[in-house]
């Protein structure tokens, strides 16, 4: 009897586990007939959005690590006076130029739902200054040779707001607040002061009539050009319907032809506007601080792959076509920044130019899909 | 002979205990069991469960017809080329979540078929609503679409 006991205990402890386990049915069944899934209960009005990407678009970058390395340039200035926004007043004078630097951005996404979207970004951008030593002296005048060869820095934090208004209409409001200048740390007057940030925005309304096809229109405030403007914005973003090529345009920031050899493989081909206004430290005229405001046009080859996974690499390779590399003297009255646009014409206190110069680019990407 | 009965008591008390509690946390997970539509609304998928894992399989398209081909639309977004003939309807795009408590679902993956990519998931169901969350890597690196519960006509 005791061994009885003790065996049917066993026999229950064993095999107990199973009984309660097989308890849950989780046996799967393939269904063949999906028409049935054609009618379901009503469960009232379900709003569906548009979303904020087509088919094929390049990857958005949440991360990207780069570096930007340009070939030399000739670097012409003229001498400290007053030059009109249209002046081609260059010295005789010239001196060889480049630049490189480390290029790192984030773009994290911190509530991305179908009916919003935000995302957080910050970033910081080099350019380390190359003047050939000798030829500096030449320029006439060191001071503004020596403040850019301090090398230009910008760190900006920015943010992403999509909200589709419907299946086929959206909003896209973008912000970015950027630090700009020669500043080092390395003194009171070449540490940067938050009065300097500059701002800028841009508002679009846009259509998305199906999967392959996305267009807006907005307004931007914008330092691209070296100097703030308040400029309306196009965006076509578009796939043809073999979806081997397309556009990617945010008129006139940017504007590229793609072509996907495969889902994994693409090239871009076009243009970029890229451009802000810098505040030289420690570099004054009179008791006037000066504003470098700096903008060229990458007209470009960008070849864009998956390496592993969600990690792409991209290559950059083109021509740095200078717009704007001239410098402005800060406001008399209040030495602050000041409004110029396009039809201004407080004159330069430096007019510059570069020639063009071929630049490669190469970035390594954490991406979204 | 006492000590030994009272023994394999408690052990069968613990086990049968045990087991209720795996029942109970296996019906938690079953929540999530049944067909569901994403916000797009362009989709169906039904959640079942195989062994002790969760997968969801796209059931019905908005628009199941390929307009190009006239022939029901299949995986041609997919980096593997041998599966770009591979219906959508039928797809099994949720794959491998395991129920860790507290109305989450984990450890899954979710397919986007618009863009042929697999991105880590985690799923949270509140009420009738599940917010499913694609991630690259880290949770803070994704996108959550809200699923709505749908019930499928009684046949009279």
């Amino acid at each position: 009897m005791d061994h009885l006991t003790y065996k049917t205990a066993l026999i229950g402890f064993l095999f107990l586990p199973i009984i309660g386990f097989t308890q849950t049915d989780t046996t799967y069944q393939e269904e063949e007939d999906y028409s049935m899934y054609d009618d379901v209960e009503d469960v009232g009005t379900i709003v569906t959005y548009c979303s904020p990407k087509i088919f094929d678009l390049s990857p958005n970058r949440f991360v990207s690590l780069g570096y930007d390395l340009t070939g030399i340039g000739e670097f012409t200035s003229s001498n400290e006076g007053t030059f009109a926004p249209d002046s081609s007043g260059f010295g005789t004078q010239s001196s060889d130029l480049k630049y490189q630097g480390l290029r790192l951005n984030a773009n994290i996404p911190v509530i991305s739902l179908s009916k919003f979207v935000w995302q957080l970004g910050g970033g910081i951008n080099q350019s380390r200054m190359s003047i050939d030593n000798e030829q500096l002296g030449n320029l006439g005048h060191t001071q503004l040779s020596e403040a850019i060869s301090r090398n230009l820095t910008s760190i900006n934090l920015n943010t992403t707001l999509f909200k589709p208004l419907n299946e086929n209409s959206f909003l896209i409001l973008q912000l970015l607040a950027e630090m700009n200048g020669n500043y080092d740390f390395k003194s009171k007057q070449t540490t940067p002061d938050l009065n300097n940030t500059k701002y800028s925005g841009t508002l679009i309304y846009g259509k998305r009539p199906h999967d392959r096809l996305q267009w807006g229109i907005g307004l931007s405030r914008t330092y691209r050009a070296g100097e703030l403007n308040y400029i309306p914005v196009v965006m076509y973003n578009y796939t043809s319907e073999n979806r081997k090529w397309g556009t990617e345009i945010l008129f006139p920031a940017k504007a590229h032809y793609r072509r996907k050899f495969n889902p994994r493989n693409i090239l871009l081909a076009g243009y970029e506007l890229e451009g802000t206004s810098y505040r030289l430290y420690d570099s004054q005229i009179n008791t006037q601080g000066l504003e470098l405001r700096r903008s060229e046009i990458r007209a470009r080859l960008d070849y864009q792959r998956q390496l592993v996974g969600f990690l792409w690499i991209g290559v950059q390779a083109g021509v740095i076509l200078n717009y704007n590399f001239n410098v402005d003297e800060l406001a008399s009255n209040n030495n602050k920044d000041f409004y110029r646009g396009f039809f201004g014409d407080q004159p330069f206190v430096f007019s510059n130019n570069m020639s063009p110069m071929p630049y490669l680019n190469l970035t390594l990407n954490l991406v979204s899909l | 002979m006492k000590q030994l009965i009272a023994i394999t008591t408690f052990l069968i008390l613990l086990v049968t205990l045990s087991s209720f509690n795996s029942n109970f946390v296996a019906e938690e997970g079953d929540a999530i069991i049944g067909l569901w539509e994403p916000s797009s609304g362009k989709a169906r998928v039904k959640i079942s469960k195989i062994g002790n894992k969760y997968f969801g399989k796209i059931v019905w398209l908005r628009e199941p017809i390929d307009p190009k081909t006239n022939k029901p639309k299949t995986d041609k977004n997919n980096p593997d080329e041998s599966l770009r003939n591979v219906p959508l309807r039928g797809y099994r795009m949720l794959k491998d979540f395991v129920y860790s408590g507290d109305n989450e679902w984990s450890g899954g993956t979710i397919y986007d078929p618009e863009s042929g990519s697999t991105y880590s998931c985690t799923i949270n169901k509140d009420g009738e609503v599940l917010n499913i969350r694609g991630y690259v890597g880290i949770k803070a690196l994704g996108r959550t679409d809200t699923w709505k519960r749908i019930k499928l006509k009684k046949k009279k």
